[in-house]
Formats: C-alpha cells, structure tokens, sequence
C-alpha cells in the first residue's frame, strides 16, 4: 500500500477540511448561505501567488516571503469580502446564495480577463511552497502534510473557540431569531459583515495558501463552482453546525473520493471508474442529507455539552438573578 | 436589431429552460440545481434515440422520459425530505444533479455530440436575416410557453398549482389534490427541462459538461423573474438575452457573462426581496 | 474533552502507521523494478473539460502498448498501460499523478494536458519521470523541456507563426480572430496577432466562452470589420456551432481554423471548403501512419482525426520504449536521455516499434517516424518541426494540400 498517494489525498483533503469548517462558521451559525467560496479562495490564491511570486517569471510577482504573502492574502480578501458583503448582505435567504455564487463567477471571469495581472489562462507556474529547499522531493510531501495538518488545526481550535464563545452565541441567535437578536442591541448587520469579511480574510490567510502549496500552480478554472460544491458537500456530509463535522465531512469525501483510484482497471473502463468520483458525491449527499440529516455529527451533539455548561451555570445563579434580567433572558 | 433578434433567440431557449426551473421554485419552494442535468439527459436522449426512432420522435420521447425520472425523483427522493427545509432539498438536488452527471458519462461517453439538425441558411426579412430554423425554434418556444401559459390559466389543475405556489397550506385546507399538484409540476418542469435541453443541443453542441454551464444563468433568471407570475420568469430570461446579446456591441465579448450578473445583483439590491427584511424588522420592533 | 481526545489518538495512530511505512515506500520509488510488467502511466481529462479526447487517446495508447507487447515487450518484460483520470483539474492532475507514481509505479508518463504539465513539471523533473506531452501546446515548455519533459505536438508559439504566415501569403490584409478564452486557443491566437500585426496586417479580436448556446452575436462582431480572413482558435465543443453559424449567414470568407478543429464532423460541415489549418507536417503514406491508422480504424471503426490528437498518443508511447530498449533501463534518467536521440535523425528510419529493436540490437543509432510526424526534437524537448502541412477539406476530408516553412522572419 503506498503511502505516499495516502499522504497526496490526506493534505488535499485537510484544504478541503478548512474550506468546510470556515463555512460552517458564516453558513450554519451564521445562517449565510455563501455560494461564492471559490471566489474567496481564488482571490486569496492569486494575491498570495502574486505577492511571493519571483519577479522575473511569465506572471511577475512582489517575491515578498511566505507569511507576507499569507497576511496580504487575507487582508485582500478580508477587504474583498467587505465590499462585497455589504450589498450582498442586505439579501436574505436564496437572494443571498445566488448573489454570493454570481461574485464568484465574476471574480473568476475577471482573473481570465486581466491576464496582465494574472496571467489569464496561461496561469501562474511558480509558487513559493514553504520549506522548499530545505527538504528532498522524496521527503517533501510529509512536511506538506504535517504543515497542512497544523494549519487545519489552528483553524479547527479558531472555529470551535468562535463557536463557544458570546460571539458565536450572539451569532446564532441572530440567526435563529432576528427580531429578539435586535431587541437585545445586536447589530444584524456589523456581526454578519464582520463575520463574512473574518471567513474571507480566514480563507486567505489559511485555506487559499495550502491550496497553492498542493497545487503548485494557478489557473483560473481551479476556481469554478465545483469547488464550492465540493466544500460544501464536505459539510453537509460531516454536519452543518457542529464544531467536527466539517472537518470530518471533508475528510471522508475527499478520501473517498480519491481512493476509488485504487480500484485497477483496465483503460477502456478507466470512464466508467472516472465517473464513481462525481457519483459518491452525489449519493453521500443524498444518503445523509435523507437518513443523517444533521450530518454525521449534528449542531445539537457539537453543543450539548455547552448547553449542559449554561445551563447548570444558570441553575446555580437563579436565586440571584433580578427581574429585569430574567425578562432579558426570554 | 440584429443582436435584439439574436438575444430574442438565446432568451426564448433560457426562458423554457427557466419556466420549468421556476415552477418547481414557486411550488415546492426549492432551488433545484439538477435542473441544468436533466436538461442534458434530454439533449443527449434526444441525440442517441434519434438513431434507432429518428430525429423528432427521439425528442418526444426523451422529453416523455426525463419528464418521468422527474415524477419519481420527486416522489423518491424529495417528498421524504421535504418538511427539513429549503435548503436540504437544495443539497439533494445538488447530490441528484452528481449522480444523473455520473450515469450520463458511464453510459454516453464523453465525446461531443452533434444534433442532426440543419438550421437552413439565413435570410433577411426586413432589417434583420434570419434562418428558418431559427423561426422554428422561435415559434416552438412560443408555443411551450403559450401552451404553459394557458395550462397555468385556464385549466383546473393549472389553478390547483398556481394556489399552492401562493399559499401551500391555505391550498390543503381548501381541499387542493397536494400530491397531485406536486406529480404535476415535477412532470412539466422536467419535461420542460428536456424540451429546453434539446433546443440548446440543437443551437450548439452537446457534452456532459451542459448542465452546469447553464445552471447559473438559470438561477439568474429565475431570481430576476420573481415569484409570482411565471411570465415575469420568461420576461426575465428574455431581457438576460437580449442584454447580453446587445452588450456585445459596446463592450468585448468576454465580459458577457460578467454582464449578466452584475444586472443579476444590481436588480436584486434594488428589488423589494430585498427590502423585505426591513420591513419585518419594523414590524417587530414597533 | 472527549472529541478531542479521540481524534488527538486517532491522529497519532496515523501518524505512527504512516511512519512507520515511509521506509519501506522510500526503496520502492526508485526505478520501476527490475522484473514483471513495465507501467507506463497516462494522465487525462477522463471527465472534465477535455473529456471528449479522452476515448481516442487511450485507444491509440492500447494499439501502442499492444504493438510493444506482440514484439516482445521491452527487455524482455510487458508494458502495462494504467489511464489515470485528471477531471481536467489541477487537483485532479496533482493526484493522479501520485496515485501513479506511487501506487502504479509507472516508468514513464504520457497523454498529460497543458495545465497538469505546468503544475507538474517540477514533480516530474525531481523524481526523474519521463513525461511526453501529446497535445501541449503551451509557450511555458518552449525553453523549459529537454530533460525530462518533452512534447510530440507543435508549440503554440509556431502554431500561432504559421496563421499569421499563411494568411499573409494569401495576400490578406485584414483578419478577424474569434478566440475562446481557454489556454489551448488564446496561446497561439495572441502570438498569431502580433505576428500578422508585425507583417503589416489589421487584426480584430473577438473571444468566446465555450459551453454558450449560441455565438451569433460574436459571429456577427467578428464579420462587423469586413475581414478578408478569419482565423477561428477555439475547440469542437464551440467550434462547431461558430462555424454552422458562419455559414448560416452567408459570410465567405477563408477561416483558418486551429488544429483542434481538424475533425471529421467540421470536415462535414457545408461550409467546409473554405477551411483550412496547419499542423506538424505528417506524411499519409509513410509507414507509420498506415499501420497506426489500419489498427485504429479496427478498434474505434473511425480514421484518426488529427484533432483528437490520437496518432499523437500512440507516438509518444512508442518512443517511450524505443528510448528504454535503446537505454537497456527503466531507469528515468537514462530513459529520458535516449528519447530525443530515438526520436530525431541521425539515425536509421524506422517506422514501427519491431523495426526500431530489431535496429538497435544490430547497434544502429535509429530515428522513429511516428504516424503524427517525424518527431524529430531540439534540445528542448520541441518539434523542430521546420516543415509544417497545410491542410484543406477536400470530398468532405482534411487532406494536405502543401508544405510551408515557417518563415523567421515572423518570429518576436
């Protein structure tokens, strides 16, 4: 069994996994609906490609190091989201997905568009992956992985401490309940822009990066909307709303997914095998959305423990609470 | 006026393409982005039976077709899912349009299809020229809308679905057939579907990749459209046509579809959905 | 507490195993062993964008494999062919790539397209695969392929020349471009601009996307500056409509069309007599391309059509063995060092694989003639290429009509 194929799929699927947990954050508990991730993404990676880029090649760059390139990624997209959310943000609901999944094809049309920029098709062929010199090609893709991994756990650990936190509350109560949301002095719209516009720098700064590293060069088809359908799938599947879901969904598909490539056939069925990659997506999807509707680990699960804390916490304080505070608490 | 006529033809197609797309979103309430595959299950039924039936009844009986596998779509896969919500029939959908995307390369293949159809060559009736086959599919989109038109209007069950699409439960309290409705609806927009499939297969080629090329725009246009009459849909999709086939006489053509989606958002900032949610807000906090 | 708990195991367990087993993968990187069957990878656009060359590329990779195997094999071992699916992505191309390298084994890599070349090539050069690119055309591998990377079809950078060239030979001054916005078509379009431009011609752009349904409007934009030529860069999938488009309106007018283009169902088209285009010049009588094209035609019950770039596949896993026989190695180095020497003159023309052994075990230096050109490289891995074919559609087929010289004077 080759390991170092597992090791490949292993750091995609974690890329993936980050897409899916940052979704989890503006979509589940934010009550987004953002179809236009890939778009995110696509602006992070070129940004980061363009500001590490050596500036002698086909596409010049700003050949700034690695963690510049990081923090300009997520600062652009951070702006990038901004602007973009502050109309699209007004819209609610199907309004709000469509809108979001016409930014990103827009963003996409530019990038082929402005190939002074960013080399149009031709694409950009050099990135500057991290640690690269330092280690044989033969070693490389575990150090990859490792980097990846830790990554992906940082975004993990910022996820679920978001999730727990008054922020993340107030922000599903906005979601669950607009109205009384207001009523208790939440802005709607300052915690929705600013959540969008955290994911979207999050995107540059975190899954944008290790998407370029694994790739290891760009070009604007990277970015269709099959992205944004695949980290989504990863999150349906894992569990919309919940803090491992994500992280989870996203492992099994991609893995899933590619493993099918171990299934040896001979070239003329190499077709049929091909379309087992689009067909395990789309049973997943339908399997869990039907008979595992909350994912294979719901939003209910991921907070009980949470819900246990307030409330016990609550139960405690009871004696001492004031009329007015227990009106607020409705 | 050459570009209007030429907008008029790429937007009738979109707006049956649409008009099915839309029924479903009015009724069941959902964005069903399968649509776009089983607008290529039909252009590639079409193709493949034309052999062994010929060119015509291989379309008919591939709209027959794509119009049932809708009905039994509908009743296997999205009626046991239908109380979770907008959003997770949206994912089955999503799922759905995988899988019939996976079937169709395992059983056509993926080499490019031709429909063997001739358009005939283009002549020029008044300040514009064109092509008798393009007046045919001019006239049979008419025709699909008219005739979906009059069966929203006119008919009995057109009324059932039209009262669900305003209100679902006041419908079932007055006594409205729901499942009936529902097998309607799911049969016309797949059939529709198919029948829109086939007409871009016709005006251009057919690949595997068809339905998600077009599911955007479709989403587009149905957005636009609204959710009320269906012929706000068609009205959308024909306006998104002809824009952008007349765009292409002010700006380079690669910004077409850039076009088509900055008035995509521009209508709905403007567009009372929009709006919507600040009069609730209002209405609450009074 | 516990969710993390359980994951932090499960994570460390794989990290363990993974370990664990690195040594054992390190030994097994090297060269493809030294006994059972031969690998030779092939990386496509099974599903994707590139889908519909796929089927004709890996019938023409069998009928190589299978001419390799009945003469014996290599050094005495089978060729095993494993077609690998790139979804026509990036990600697609980057995993495949290590499901071949590392599960399959393969020796050498064939069939990969423009984008997974790029996003590969520094993989392929560190690990010593020899990569043969059957229908790149991308500038990128101009000046950057020799040592492990090569290509068997012509670079955009001369595909765009001889538009130009050609166009202005004909005494055209004045050329509309229909361009699909893809990499494969907007590469040899701009180097055709500047070219025509630097001979003295006009040019007018019109890009497309493909998967449109109709392209009337850019149809019409394109003839809006009168042209006297029309060069057409753009795949089947919008080609076709563009062109049946053209005709319906009754233009006429020369359209040089790219060699993606070359295909039977553009040759049917009505208006096809004022097509043309230029490829890599190939010879119909020569040996090699009567033998490939017999077996295909067996196969698929289709001729090949040069823009399915299915001779093209069949070459490169051709020369693939030839350069191992002649390296007596799977080793990549050594292989990837013999395969402009087997594939270009000096040497004895040979026209088959049996042909190719049967001179290198009498000690000759050989130079195979594949059945979609000579092959003959630079020390870049490119097609020399000095003579390329014109092609017209004559009865309803493509058919050369005359060689050209690219002329230098047209070069940046």
């Amino acid at each position: 069994m080759s390991v170092s194929f597992l090791v490949t799929i292993a750091t995609l699927a974690l890329v993936f996994s980050m897409g899916s947990m940052l979704l989890n954050v503006e979509s589940s508990w934010g009550g987004m609906w953002d179809l236009g991730i890939a778009g995110q993404i696509a602006v992070g990676a070129y940004t980061y490609a363009l500001l590490t880029g050596p500036p002698d090649s086909a596409v010049p760059g700003f050949d700034l190091p690695i963690l510049a390139g990081m923090i300009g990624a997520a600062v652009v997209v951070g702006v990038v989201s901004t602007v973009i959310g502050w109309p699209a943000l007004r819209l609610r609901g199907e309004y709000f997905l469509i809108t979001t999944f016409a930014f990103a094809e827009i963003l996409r049309q530019l990038i082929v568009i402005r190939k002074d920029v960013t080399g149009g098709t031709f694409g950009i062929t050099s990135v500057k992956k991290p640690f690269a010199e330092t280690f044989t090609f033969e070693a490389y893709p575990y150090v990859m992985l490792g980097l990846t991994l830790v990554l992906a756990l940082v975004v993990w650990a910022l996820c679920t401490r978001l999730g727990n936190s008054a922020y993340g509350l107030t922000l599903r109560a906005a979601r669950d309940n607009e109205a009384l949301a207001q009523s208790m002095g939440t802005s709607i719209s300052a915690i929705r822009i600013s959540t969008y516009a955290a994911v979207g720098a999050m995107c540059g700064f975190f899954v944008a990066p290790a998407y370029v590293w694994f790739l290891g060069a760009l070009v604007p088809s990277i970015f269709v909307s099959s992205l944004t359908f695949t980290i989504w799938t990863g999150l349906v599947i894992g569990g919309l709303g919940s803090k491992a879901g994500p992280l989870l969904g996203a492992l099994v598909l991609t893995i899933g997914s590619e493993m099918i490539r171990l299934v040896e056939v001979s070239p003329e069925h190499a077709q049929i095998i091909s379309a087992f990659h689009p067909l395990l997506v789309g049973l997943l999807l339908i399997g869990v959305l039907r008979w595992r509707p909350g994912g294979l680990i719901s939003e209910r699960t991921s907070f009980t423990r949470s819900r246990a804390r307030l409330a016990s916490a609550s139960a405690t304080s009871e004696t001492d609470r004031t009329p007015s505070a227990q009106t607020g608490s409705l | 006026m050459q570009n209007i006529l030429f907008g008029l033809i790429a937007g009738s197609v979109l707006a049956v393409a649409t008009s099915g797309f839309a029924l479903l979103r009015n009724t069941e309430r959902f964005l069903h982005i399968a649509h776009g595959q089983f607008m290529a299950l039909g252009a590639f039924l079409g193709i493949v039976l034309a052999g062994p039936l010929g060119v015509v009844p291989a379309m008919v009986v591939s709209v027959l077709l794509v119009s049932a596998l809708g009905v039994v779509s509908g009743i296997v896969l999205f009626d046991p899912v239908k109380e979770q919500g907008a959003n997770v029939m949206l994912f089955t959908s999503v799922g759905l349009a995988f899988v019939i995307y996976a079937v169709m390369i395992a059983v056509f293949g993926t080499q490019l299809r031709v429909y063997d159809v001739q358009l005939g060559d283009a002549r020029d009736l008044g300040p514009v020229s064109i092509a008798p086959g393009e007046v045919v599919l001019l006239l049979l989109a008419a025709l699909v809308i008219t005739g979906l038109w009059l069966l929203l209007s006119r008919t009995s069950i057109g009324r059932d679905i039209r009262a669900v699409a305003s209100n679902r439960e006041l419908a079932q309290v007055r006594g409205v057939a729901i499942n009936r409705v529902t097998r309607t609806v799911w049969a016309l927009s797949s059939g529709l579907a198919a029948i829109g499939g086939i007409m871009m297969g016709v005006l251009g080629s057919v690949t595997t990749e068809l339905g998600w090329t077009n599911i955007l725009l479709i989403l587009a246009a149905a957005v636009l459209g609204g959710m009320g009459n269906i012929l706000g849909v068609i009205g959308a999709a024909l306006a998104l046509g002809i824009v952008m086939d007349v765009s292409a006489l002010v700006i380079d053509t690669s910004y077409r579809p850039i076009v088509a989606f900055t008035i995509l958002i521009l209508v709905l900032l403007v567009k009372p959905e929009g709006l919507f949610s600040f009069q609730k807000r209002r209405e609450v906090t009074a | 507490m516990k969710l993390l708990t359980r994951m932090g195991a499960l994570l460390g367990a794989t990290a363990i195993t993974i370990s664990g087993c690195a040594s054992s993968d390190q030994a097994a990187s090297s060269s493809g062993g030294s006994s059972g069957d031969i690998v030779f990878g092939q990386l496509l656009g099974i599903t994707g964008d590139y889908a519909s060359f796929s089927p004709p590329a890996i019938e023409a990779a069998k009928i190589a494999v299978a001419e390799i195997n009945d003469a014996g094999g290599i050094m005495g071992r089978d060729v095993k062919l494993v077609s690998e699916d790139n979804r026509t992505t990036v990600d697609g191309a980057v995993s495949g790539f290590s499901k071949l390298v590392s599960v399959s084994k393969m020796s050498v890599l064939g069939s990969l397209e423009s984008d997974g070349q790029v996003a590969l090539f520094d993989e392929i050069e560190k690990r010593q695969i020899p990569n043969i690119c059957s229908s790149c055309g991308t500038t990128f591998l101009d000046d950057k392929g020799g040592d492990y990377s090569f290509r068997v079809t012509a670079s955009d950078s001369d595909a765009g020349i001889i538009v130009a060239q050609v166009a202005r030979d004909e005494g055209h001054t004045n050329m509309a471009m229909i361009v699909q916005n893809t990499e494969g078509a907007s590469g040899p379009a701009e180097v055709a601009k500047n070219a025509f431009e630097k001979a003295g011609g006009t040019v007018t752009t019109v890009s497309v996307e493909p998967g449109a349904s109709s392209y009337n409007s850019e149809v019409a934009k394109a003839f809006a500056s009168d042209p006297d030529v029309l060069y057409l860069a753009a795949g089947v999938e919008s080609g076709l409509p563009i062109l049946r488009e053209i005709d319906r309106r009754g233009y006429d007018v020369p359209i040089f069309v790219s060699p993606d283009l070359i295909t039977d169902d553009v040759a049917a088209l009505d208006n096809a007599d004022s097509f043309f285009s230029a490829l890599t010049a190939f010879d119909t009588e020569s040996p090699a391309y009567q033998s490939y094209a017999t077996r295909y035609k067996d196969a698929t019950g289709d001729d090949p059509e040069s823009g399915m770039y299915d001779a093209n596949n069949y070459d490169q896993y051709i020369l693939f063995a030839l350069a191992m026989e002649a390296a007596q190695s799977t080793d990549g180095s050594k292989v990837a060092g013999e395969i402009i020497d087997v594939a270009s003159a000096p040497g004895t023309k040979v026209y088959s694989y049996a042909e190719g052994v049967k001179a290198l075990e009498a000690g000759e230096d050989i130079d195979f003639d594949g059945a979609s050109s000579s092959l003959d490289m630079n020390e870049f891995g490119n097609l020399v290429s000095p003579v390329l074919g014109v092609l017209a559609v004559k009865d309803g087929a493509w058919a050369t009509t005359s060689e050209v010289e690219i002329d230098p004077s047209l070069r940046p």
